[in-house]
């Protein structure tokens, strides 16, 4: 077999690998000079230059290293999407660090590895690669929700974390072998072709299973949702913020491609699973978290009921349901990272907020912030006229015109029970007196990155068609 | 017919020796049944062509990680009485899992007993493997280097102190 070297198909990877090792040898040296680092702003031009390369070369596609890696719209698409989260995630994460005092350059050199694990899974179709990649993204997302290792509950979210990552890894793993075993092939597009046209195997199907269950895991869906509020309720809130977008985006990206491009359509039992697990996490994920009183398991289970509404279009690939994931994802990266970026602008030194008590009547001492954060919550509830009105309803559109109509039922009914632990949360801001009335500190990297998302989430809500059309065609050759 | 012997062997060998690793208390004990777990798989490669393979499972897992885990064990130096088990209704229900699942998993292996794939020949040869690395699978062969990187980098941060 020769040699298929194509440097155009791994741009983005060699651009954060790059970045990558110039931050440990920045770090390194300022370090070992007692200078401050600035492996964030590294960061920053890394991400934008991540983000960047998609829109310059949209469109143009190739394959390289023998079909291993596809560099097509769709892997376009999410790099974009992962550069936007990184820039995004740099610039509020500077503040909580300073707040806790681990201001550590680590912390993005760990960012940019685990962007570049992301950037490869949504690149690939060889299951191989594909978990290599899924390695590279969690080990490094372990470390970050253990940043704050001096503290026993980001120690505790970490290790968590680590050890159900590591039996998730190894389910997945066993079903690729398992799938291997029954195909011969550890490549998405080569088991199509052995599974189309014949029945399946018991054992592909097994595999299968498998390997969706590793999925569920890296995107918290029920019942493989236990460690998600323990560990994003430990981890830096920066980190927390990753953990929802991030790795659920890549995690939902690599499910896409995996199992779309392996088995359409789906097998009865595959179909079922994914019906069942997205039953259960819209109901469960919501009504866990009416009762929480710690926003950050609040917004722990709200990201397990999102990945729920999200699974809805994967059951409704035929109807546009992909590109509704899509433009769902895009919706709820910059809500989801707004909510906690709030939180991050509103806590004091040494003191980050996380209990509900702790943000009463914090909306008259800072209006700004009130107001962005009434804008995020009613896009995660699915509000008009912001986005995530938009991302709901392309996605239960979608589920109905597939024949789902009582999982769209369900979702539309537990979105109203969203609406309550959110609007509780606005109660709490606005409602009450505020008490202290000393000010948070003010961040400027926090107030744009703040204003950037509320900008995208109006945005997106007053023109949806346009990025909804660029969902579909970066979906063109998937579906 | 002396390699399918030595299959059976090997493969009792496992199961034997891997009940024995839950079964024992001692941990330094079911660490040194896990070693001999390993080795049998390493056995059954080699039969089944993939000597590479058979030996780097010595090597890496026999030699390096089972050392490893005994060093792990001594070194957290905990009371034995710790380690006495109780029956719990989580653990009742974690064995009823576990016992659907082995059967799920009997029942997709069993159809594959007919109908596996056989190896091709040449399947496992180190030439074989070294060029496999370096052409089809070039690229996820390079992306460990950085996998193993990025796992330097993270245990150096929590393990040192500042």
């Amino acid at each position: 077999m020769k040699l298929d070297i194509n440097y155009f198909v791994i741009l983005p990877q060699i651009v954060l690998t790059f970045f990558f090792l110039l931050q440990l040898v920045v770090d390194a040296y300022s370090r070992s000079t007692g200078r401050k680092s600035y492996v964030g702003y590294l960061a920053l031009v890394g991400y934008a230059l991540l983000a960047a390369i998609p829109v310059v070369v949209w469109g143009v596609t190739d394959t390289g290293f023998n079909g291993m890696v596809l560099f097509d719209k769709f892997a376009q698409f999410m790099d974009f999407l992962f550069g936007i989260v990184g820039i995004l995630i740099v610039l509020i994460a500077p503040r909580y660090l300073d707040d806790v005092g681990r201001d550590r350059g680590e912390f993005y050199i760990l960012l940019t590895a685990s962007l570049l694990g992301m950037s490869i899974m949504v690149s690939t179709t060889n299951l191989i690669l594909f978990l290599i990649a899924l390695e590279i993204m969690s080990l490094a997302v372990y470390v970050m929700a253990g940043f704050e290792k001096e503290k026993g509950r980001s120690v505790e979210a970490a290790f968590k974390y680590f050890i159900m990552g590591g039996v998730a890894s190894a389910v997945f793993l066993f079903g690729v072998a398992l799938v291997y075993a029954g195909t011969g092939s550890v490549d998405a597009s080569l088991i199509a072709k052995k599974v189309a046209g014949c029945k399946v195997l018991p054992v592909v199907l097994g595999g299968l299973t498998l390997v969706l269950a590793g999925f569920f895991f890296k995107i918290a869906a029920v019942p493989f949702h236990m460690w998600t509020p323990d560990s994003y309720e430990g981890a830096p809130t920066p980190a927390t913020a990753f953990m929802a977008v991030g790795v659920k985006a890549a995690a939902f990206a690599g499910l896409m491609r995996i199992l779309i491009v392996s088995v359409k359509p789906y097998p009865l039992v595959i179909e079922a699973i994914l019906w069942t697990v997205a039953f259960l996490t819209m109901l469960i994920g919501n009504f866990m978290a009416v009762i929480q009183d710690n926003l950050k398991r609040l917004l722990a289970y709200s990201s397990i009921a999102h990945a729920g509404y999200m699974l809805l279009g994967l059951l409704a690939y035929k109807n546009g349901g992909l590109s509704a994931v899509l433009f769902y994802l895009l919706v709820y990266a910059f809500a989801d990272i707004g909510a906690f970026a709030v939180l991050i602008a509103l806590g004091k030194d040494g003191e980050p907020v996380e209990y509900i008590d702790q943000i009463k009547g914090k909306a008259s001492i800072h209006p700004l912030l009130g107001a962005a954060m009434i804008i995020f919550l009613f896009s995660l509830a699915g509000v008009p006229p912001t986005a995530g009105f938009f991302g709901k309803l392309f996605l239960f559109k979608s589920a109905i015109s597939a024949g789902y109509i009582w999982l769209a039922v369900l979702g539309i009914l537990t979105s109203v029970v969203s609406l309550y632990y959110y609007l509780r949360v606005l109660v709490y801001m606005y409602m009450y007196e505020p008490s202290d009335v000393v000010p948070a500190r003010q961040s400027v990297s926090v107030g744009i990155g703040l204003a950037v998302m509320s900008f995208f989430v109006l945005y997106l809500g007053t023109v949806p068609a346009k990025f909804i059309d660029i969902a579909i065609d970066a979906l063109k050759k998937l579906v | 017919m002396l390699a399918t012997m030595l299959i059976y062997i090997f493969g009792a060998l496992a199961i034997f020796s891997g009940l024995m690793m839950i079964l024992y208390r001692n941990p330094i004990h079911s660490a040194l049944w896990f070693g001999l777990v390993l080795f049998s798989l390493a056995g059954i490669y080699a039969l089944m062509q993939a000597h590479f393979l058979a030996l780097i499972q010595i090597l890496v897992y026999v030699g390096a990680i089972t050392v490893l885990i005994v060093y792990v064990i001594a070194l957290l130096n905990f009371d034995q009485r710790d380690l006495v088990g109780k029956v719990t209704i989580l653990k009742g229900i974690a064995v009823i899992v576990a016992a659907i699942l082995f059967i799920e998993l009997l029942f997709y292996v069993g159809g594959l007993y007919v109908k596996g794939i056989a190896p091709p020949p040449e399947f496992g040869k180190a030439a074989n493997i070294g060029l496999a690395t370096l052409t089809r699978y070039l690229f996820p062969f390079e992306v460990i280097s950085i996998l193993l990187l990025v796992a330097v980098v993270g245990g150096v941060y929590i393990a040192k102190k500042d």
